[in-house]
């Protein structure tokens, strides 16, 4: 038997028939409302999480297996390089900047060279110009041989990585040829370059 | 890049606003410009090296204080008749003509100073003004001009406009007792995080930003790293119980 009291939400309509019930929605949500905060959970994900190489953590709110919130944290790889610079002159920021991506270093030294030969005034010769853009094509290359290998190893094509990483190594070893180190060159300096290149640069370029 | 103004495609070494060497009275200066909104401080020397023998053989340079020259119509290029729609675009929403405290052309960039109460407006018309459509906040940065510098924090905008493909400069400075400056993350929300690195590094604080907490430096982080009286490497590191001091700190051998 059931009472009108343990019928609450739902309404009646009494018919020649008898009593007829009409059960709606309604009651349901409030259930799962309170169901759902004892689920809530905050969670820690990262700095160390595989897919964000330890440079990013996430502060998850979960209810249940939703995300309802999620607040991303920085700063990991934070070096500080503007506070260095202010006790270091311009030829010393290049040392900086060039560590600023491992994938592109030779970008950030010509960008940052730029930026002081415009507040200088300074008109770059056209040889140590022509030799930028050279370099930065290599580092171009370089820099997308990585984005195609690190491609594939997401797609668990582990071929595809080696591949690109061994073509990679080639632009390497041309860069460290012509600049001497294989990363942060420091080549590109304000007004120039730090040397000119090697005599036999286009045979050996040729050749790779 | 936007083509610069006939005038400005050969920059000019050695002016009188140049950091190059000057004679001794360059070092302060004296005409009207030092009411400027904008100043830097005269320096000597480099590297904050003031009491003892100079190694860095920077000794002798002299840098004069920094005032940013006001422009004089014509600006050249696109900048007049920039202005011209900028002006009559304040106009018409009674933003008043001195919200603009300055205008400055330089190296073919033009920077508006602004005052502080006007900058959301600004931006606003900016961004929705047919004539101007500055879409994209590039980036908001910081400057710090130094101790005793009055206004010496500044916050920088650069606005791009993808319509037009002009880029321009909005400059705001309040001074370090009184660092507050409006927040502009409801007219441009990328400047969300970067206002919140403004404050981490400046102590720059944007009114009505929606969570203006630390991003790069841990929470509990004191003081503000990027101000020009914040010392570098001013905290000693712990390593295997033994402490290191900062590097201003450690014996010296000479």
């Amino acid at each position: 038997m059931t009472t009108e009291n343990e019928i609450q939400h739902a309404d009646s309509r009494d018919t020649t028939e008898g009593r007829v019930y009409t059960v709606t929605g309604g009651d349901w949500d409030e259930v799962m409302a309170e169901a759902s905060k004892d689920e809530r959970i905050v969670m820690n994900l990262g700095p160390q999480h595989p897919s964000t190489h330890g440079v990013l953590r996430l502060v998850l709110e979960l209810e249940g297996e939703s995300v309802t919130q999620a607040r991303s944290v920085i700063g990991y790889l934070h070096t500080g390089i503007e506070k260095n610079c202010e006790y270091r002159n311009w030829t010393q920021g290049v040392t900086f900047v060039t560590r600023m991506d491992y994938l592109a270093p030779l970008f950030n030294e010509a960008g940052f060279c730029m930026g002081v030969e415009k507040l200088l005034g300074i008109e770059v010769p056209r040889r140590a110009q022509v030799i930028r853009v050279l370099l930065m094509e290599l580092n171009r290359v370089g820099s997308h041989l990585v984005a195609l290998a690190t491609g594939g190893m997401e797609l668990g094509a582990l071929t595809g990585m080696t591949n690109g990483f061994r073509e990679r190594e080639e632009v390497l070893h041309l860069l460290e040829y012509l600049t001497g180190l294989r990363m942060n060159h420091a080549f590109i300096r304000p007004g120039g370059l730090a040397q000119d290149l090697p005599t036999t640069t286009t045979p050996r370029s040729a050749r790779s | 890049m936007s083509p610069l103004p006939e005038n400005e495609s050969t920059p000019q070494t050695g002016g009188p606003q140049s950091s190059a060497d000057h004679t001794e009275p360059g070092l302060v200066p004296t005409d009207a410009q030092h009411q400027a909104p904008v100043a830097g401080h005269a320096r000597r020397g480099m590297f904050g090296v003031h009491d003892h023998g100079d190694t860095t053989g920077f000794g002798g340079l002299r840098l004069p204080a920094y005032f940013p020259p006001r422009a004089e119509r014509p600006y050249g290029g696109w900048f007049d008749d920039f202005v011209d729609e900028l002006l009559a675009a304040m106009g018409e929403r009674n933003i008043p003509a001195d919200a603009i405290q300055q205008i400055t052309v330089d190296r073919g960039e033009i920077t508006f100073y602004l005052d502080r109460e006007h900058l959301v407006a600004v931006c606003q018309m900016l961004r929705d003004d047919p004539a101007l459509r500055f879409e994209l906040c590039s980036s908001v940065s910081a400057v710090d001009y130094g101790v005793d510098v009055p206004n010496r924090l500044h916050t920088v905008y650069h606005l791009t406009s993808m319509t037009y493909r002009r880029r321009i400069r909005l400059e705001v400075a309040v001074d370090v007792t009184d660092a507050h400056i409006p927040s502009v993350v409801g007219v441009y929300p990328t400047a969300d995080w970067q206002e919140r690195e403004n404050w981490d590094m400046f102590g720059i604080v944007y009114d009505g930003h929606p969570a203006l907490t630390r991003i790069l430096m841990p929470d509990d982080w004191d003081g503000h790293p990027q101000r020009k009286d914040y010392p570098l490497g001013g905290i000693p590191v712990e390593y295997k119980g033994a402490e290191i001091p900062p590097p201003d700190q450690r014996r010296a051998y000479s």
